[in-house]
C-alpha cells in the first residue's frame, strides 16, 4: 500500500515507543524511519525489523556504553536509534575524530542521524560497514554496495567520519512510501500497545461527549 | 502620517503573560488568521468558481464538484451526499456515516477518480485516498435549522431570521483532515504554492467550498420537496449562514506538538500588537474604523450563545468590556502621543481576558497596511528546530529550564491535584481522551503531553548533573530527551511553550481548541463541556460567487444596522 510520510512517521514513531523507546528516542525513530522513505530506503521494515529482534530486552542494554573508544552495548548490541541520537548528539566530537561502533543493528538506521550530523558541522559523513559505504550531505545521500548489505540485519561494526568525495548511487527523493502490508501489521502491533484498553468510563468521559448531535 | 515609518518601540508581551490558557482560552479571531488570509488572497488574485457537477436525488443523495481556479491552480471540493438516519448521527470520531462528505482534490476529477472517490470518501478514516487528494472532511446537519429551512423555502417563505441567528449554520464538520492524513498530500507537497503557504489554507478552502455546497444543497432540497412552490434564500439571509464545526480532544494536543508552530502564530500576532502600539499618533481613518468595530463587535458579543457556565460569565464579562470600552472612548478620544498604546495600557488594567484579546483584534483590524505582512511569518519549517545541540553546557540548560519552566518548577508535581489528569489515546478509533490518572489505568499510556511536569523531572536530575555537554546526560538519561528538544526550541521561540499545567485537575481542555481555532478565524465559541466545542466559520462572509464584487475582508464582525454611525 502506497503511504504519506506524514502517516509513516506517525505509525513508526508510535511503534517505536510501543516497543519502549522513550519518547524522545522514539520521535527520532519516527523522524529517522520517514527520511528513508524519502530516499527510497525501507526504512519501515528496518524498524519492524529492529523492534522485533530487540523485543523484550531492556532499552538500557542497547546504548552506548560509553563514547570513547569503540562504541558498545552492554547487552552485545546496539540499537541505531539510540546510537545514532548518541551519535549526532556528539557531532562536535565527529568532527575531530572517526566514530567506531561494534555490532549494531539495522545499520541503515543510521543514515538519517548522520545526514543532522552533516547538516551541523558541515561537512559530508562517511558511513561505513561490511561491505556497505554512504556517504551523506546536507541534502543529498550516495551509496555504494550491495542491497542486502545495506539492509542488513547488523552490521559486525560501523566505522563513521568526516568525508569529503562523493562517489557511488545518489538516492532520489520520493514523496510517497510503499509499504508492504505485512510490514505495515508488524509496525500496527507495536504501535498497539500505545493505545489504552476502552472502558465505559472512557468512552463517555474522556472524550467529553455524551451529548445528542441531533440537534 | 506615514504608519509604515514608525519603528517598533513597545515591546512584545511578556510569554508569562500571554501563553497561560485561561489567556489562549480567550483568543479571538483577527486580522492574522488563516480564513481572511485566504479570502483576502483569493479576492487579490481573483480567483474564479464554477460548479461543473450537481447530481443530487430526491432524497439528498449524490454528489457534486466545486472547482476554484487561481493563477497557477484549480482545486476542486468534491461533495458525497447522504440521507443519514438520526440515530447514526453522532459528531464524534467513533461515527461510521455522516450527512456529507467531503475531499479537497487538487486539480479538475475525471469520472475515474470520482469513481474512486466514491467508494473511499463516504466511508472517511475507514477508506483510503492518493496524493491527488489534500483533504478528507465531513459534516452532519443541525437537524432543527435544517428541516425548518427546507420547509420555509419549500413553501415559498424565507427562514424565521431569529432562528438562524440562533444556530448559525446548516451543516458543521466534525472533523477537516490534511496533511497526509488517510494517505492524501503531505504538506511537505504543496506549502512551497503561494496559496498553501500560510497555515491551513487546505482546510479553509475545503470549509469555504463546502459552505457553497451546503447552501446549494438546502435550496435543492427545498425544490424537490415542493418543486411549484419553492423560493430561493434571499441573498441577504443567505449570507448570515456559516458552516459550522464540532471540535473535540482529537484538536488539543496539536499546539504542544507543535511548539515552533505555535510560536510563529503567537508572535505574528503580539507584533501586531507591538506595531499598533507603536504608532505615534491615530488617523482619522483608523479612529472612524475603530468605533465602528467596537459597535460591532458589541453586536457580536450581544448574539454568542452558549449554554456552558464558564463561558457565558466570560460573555458576560465580554459584554461589561465593551461597554466600559465604548464609554472610554468617549472621555479619552484616540487624541495625543501614542495613543493606541494608552488605549491598550488602560485596558490591560481595566478588561477581562475576553476583552483584552478582543481589544487586541479590535486595534490591529483598521491597520491592515501595517501588519497583515505578518501573516507570512504564521508558517513553519519544524525540521531544522528537531534536531538537539548536544553540545551545550548543562549549566545552560538548566538556566533555559529555570527560564522558561519556572513556573512549572514551582508546582508541587506530588501533589494528586497536579498530576490529576493523563492524556492518552484509547483503542477504539484511536481516539485522544483525558483520563483521571487516580481512578482509571491509564497512566501506562501516558501522551507526552505536560511539557511543565517533565521540564520539571528533568530539572531535577539536571541539578544532580556534572556540568559538560548535554549530550553526556541524553546518554544517561534518554527519558529526558523530549524535554531538552522543547527546552531547545523554546529558548529561540519565545512563544513555543504553554506556560501553563496541561494535566491538572483544573485544566480546561477548550482553552487549547479555542486557540487553535481562533487563529482559523472562528467566532461564536459555543462549549458544549469542558472538552468539547463548536464554533461557526465564515458567517456572513461573502460567497464564492460574490467575491469579485463584494468586500472579501470586512466580514467577521456583523454590519451595523443602517442608520447607524
Amino acid at each position: 500500500m502506497i503511504w504519506s510520510m506524514n502517516e509513516i512517521e506517525t505509525l513508526t514513531k508510535k511503534a517505536a515507543r510501543g516497543a519502549g523507546m522513550s519518547w524522545g528516542l522514539a520521535e527520532e525513530a519516527g523522524k529517522a524511519t520517514r527520511r528513508l522513505q524519502e530516499w527510497g530506503l525501507d526504512g519501515a521494515a528496518a524498524l519492524a525489523d529492529l523492534l522485533t529482534a530487540t523485543d523484550g530486552t531492556a532499552r538500557s542494554d542497547l546504548l552506548p556504553l560509553a563514547v570513547s573508544g569503540v562504541w558498545t552495548a552492554r547487552g552485545g548490541m546496539l540499537c541505531p536509534i539510540a546510537a545514532g541520537a548518541c551519535l549526532s548528539d556528539h557531532a562536535a566530537v565527529l568532527a575531530e575524530h572517526p566514530v567506531e561502533m561494534a555490532r549494531v543493528a539495522q545499520p541503515m538506521l543510521l543514515i538519517p542521524f548522520a545526514q543532522t550530523i552533516a547538516q551541523q558541522i558541515g561537512r559530508v559523513i562517511d558511513l561505513r560497514w561490511d561491505g556497505v559505504r554512504v556517504q551523506i550531505g546536507t541534502d543529498a545521500v550516495h551509496v555504494a554496495g550491495t542491497e542486502p548489505a545495506l539492509c542488513a540485519a547488523v552490521a559486525t561494526g560501523v566505522r563513521c567520519s568526516p568525508g569529503q568525495m562523493v562517489t557511488g548511487r545518489k538516492l532520489a527523493f520520493t514523496a510517497r512510501a510503499a509499504i508492504t502490508p505485512v510490514t505495515a501489521a508488524r509496525l500496527g502491533t507495536f504501535a498497539h500497545r500505545t493505545y489504552a484498553p476502552a472502558t465505559d468510563e472512557s468512552r463517555l468521559a474522556g472524550a467529553g461527549a455524551g451529548l445528542s448531535d441531533n440537534d | 502620517m506615514d504608519p509604515v515609518a514608525s519603528p517598533p518601540t513597545v515591546a512584545l508581551r511578556d510569554p508569562g503573560v500571554v501563553m497561560r490558557l485561561s489567556r489562549l482560552g480567550s483568543l479571538h479571531q483577527c486580522r492574522l488568521s488563516f480564513m481572511r488570509v485566504l479570502l483576502r488572497r483569493l479576492k487579490r488574485e481573483g480567483w474564479r468558481f464554477d460548479r461543473p457537477v450537481f447530481h443530487i436525488d430526491s432524497r439528498g443523495v449524490g454528489h457534486a464538484v466545486y472547482t476554484t481556479h487561481g493563477p497557477a491552480r484549480s482545486y476542486s471540493l468534491v461533495a458525497f451526499a447522504n440521507d443519514l438516519p438520526p440515530e447514526k448521527r453522532s459528531d464524534r470520531v467513533i461515527a461510521t456515516e455522516w450527512d456529507a462528505t467531503f475531499t479537497l482534490f487538487d486539480g479538475i476529477p475525471t469520472d475515474a477518480d470520482i469513481t474512486r472517490l466514491r467508494a473511499n470518501i463516504p466511508l472517511q478514516e475507514a477508506g483510503r485516498v492518493t496524493e491527488r487528494e489534500l483533504s478528507v472532511s465531513r459534516a452532519n446537519r443541525s437537524v432543527r435549522l435544517w428541516d425548518h429551512v427546507v420547509d420555509r423555502l419549500a413553501a415559498g417563505q424565507q427562514p424565521d431570521p431569529e432562528q438562524v441567528q440562533a444556530v448559525g449554520y446548516l451543516m458543521r464538520t466534525t472533523a477537516v483532515y490534511g496533511s497526509g492524513k488517510l494517505g492524501a498530500a503531505d504538506r511537505e507537497a504543496t506549502c512551497d504554492r503561494p496559496e498553501f503557504r500560510a497555515p491551513f489554507q487546505i482546510e479553509m478552502l475545503s470549509v469555504y467550498l463546502t459552505r457553497a455546497f451546503v447552501m446549494d444543497l438546502v435550496e435543492h432540497m427545498a425544490v424537490q420537496k415542493s418543486p411549484d412552490t419553492a423560493v430561493r434564500l434571499h441573498p441577504d439571509l443567505r449570507r448570515r449562514f456559516g458552516i459550522g464545526n464540532s471540535t473535540g480532544l482529537g484538536m488539543a494536543p496539536f499546539l504542544i506538538n507543535h511548539p515552533v508552530l505555535l510560536n510563529n502564530w503567537i508572535l505574528a500576532r503580539e507584533t501586531a500588537l507591538a506595531r499598533v502600539r507603536g504608532l505615534p499618533g491615530a488617523t482619522p481613518d483608523s479612529v472612524s474604523a475603530f468605533h465602528r468595530l467596537v459597535a460591532r463587535a458589541r453586536i457580536n458579543a450581544g448574539s454568542w450563545r452558549t449554554d456552558h457556565p464558564a463561558q457565558q460569565a466570560r460573555i458576560a464579562a465580554l459584554r461589561a468590556d465593551l461597554d466600559r470600552l465604548e464609554a472610554h472612548l468617549e472621555r479619552h478620544p484616540l487624541f495625543g502621543a501614542a495613543p493606541w498604546d494608552a488605549l491598550w495600557r488602560w485596558g490591560e488594567g481595566a478588561l477581562s481576558e475576553e476583552g483584552q484579546e478582543q481589544l487586541l483584534s479590535l486595534m490591529i483590524e483598521p491597520h491592515g497596511v501595517l501588519v497583515d505582512d505578518l501573516a507570512a511569518q504564521t508558517s513553519a519549517d519544524e525540521g531544522p528546530g528537531f534536531a538537539i545541540d548536544g553540545a551545550m553546557p548543562v549549566a545552560s540548560l538548566r538556566a533555559l529550564t529555570e527560564d522558561v519552566f519556572g513556573w512549572a518548577l514551582a508546582i508541587d508535581w506530588q501533589s494528586p491535584e497536579a498530576q490529576a489528569r493523563v492524556w492518552y489515546t484509547s483503542e477504539e478509533k484511536l481516539e485522544p481522551r483525558l483520563g483521571e490518572r487516580a481512578r482509571e489505568p491509564i497512566e501506562p499510556y501516558e501522551q507526552p503531553l505536560c511539557p511543565g511536569r517533565d521540564a520539571a523531572r528533568m530539572h531535577a536530575d539536571l541539578r544532580a548533573e556534572p556540568d559538560g555537554p548535554i549530550a553526556a546526560f541524553l546518554l544517561r538519561h534518554p527519558e529526558h530527551r523530549h524535554v531538552v528538544r522543547r527546552v531547545q526550541i523554546a529558548a529561540r521561540h519565545p512563544y513555543a511553550e504553554i506556560r501553563d499545567n496541561t494535566i491538572g485537575a483544573r485544566v480546561m481542555p477548550i482553552d487549547l481548541l479555542r486557540a487553535k481555532l481562533a487563529f482559523f478565524g472562528a467566532v461564536h465559541f459555543d462549549p458544549r463541556s469542558d472538552r468539547w466545542v463548536r464554533i461557526n466559520m465564515f458567517r456572513d462572509a461573502p460567497f464564492p460567487a460574490d467575491l469579485e464584487r463584494a468586500e472579501a475582508d470586512d466580514w467577521t464582525f456583523p454590519a451595523l444596522p443602517e442608520g447607524a454611525a
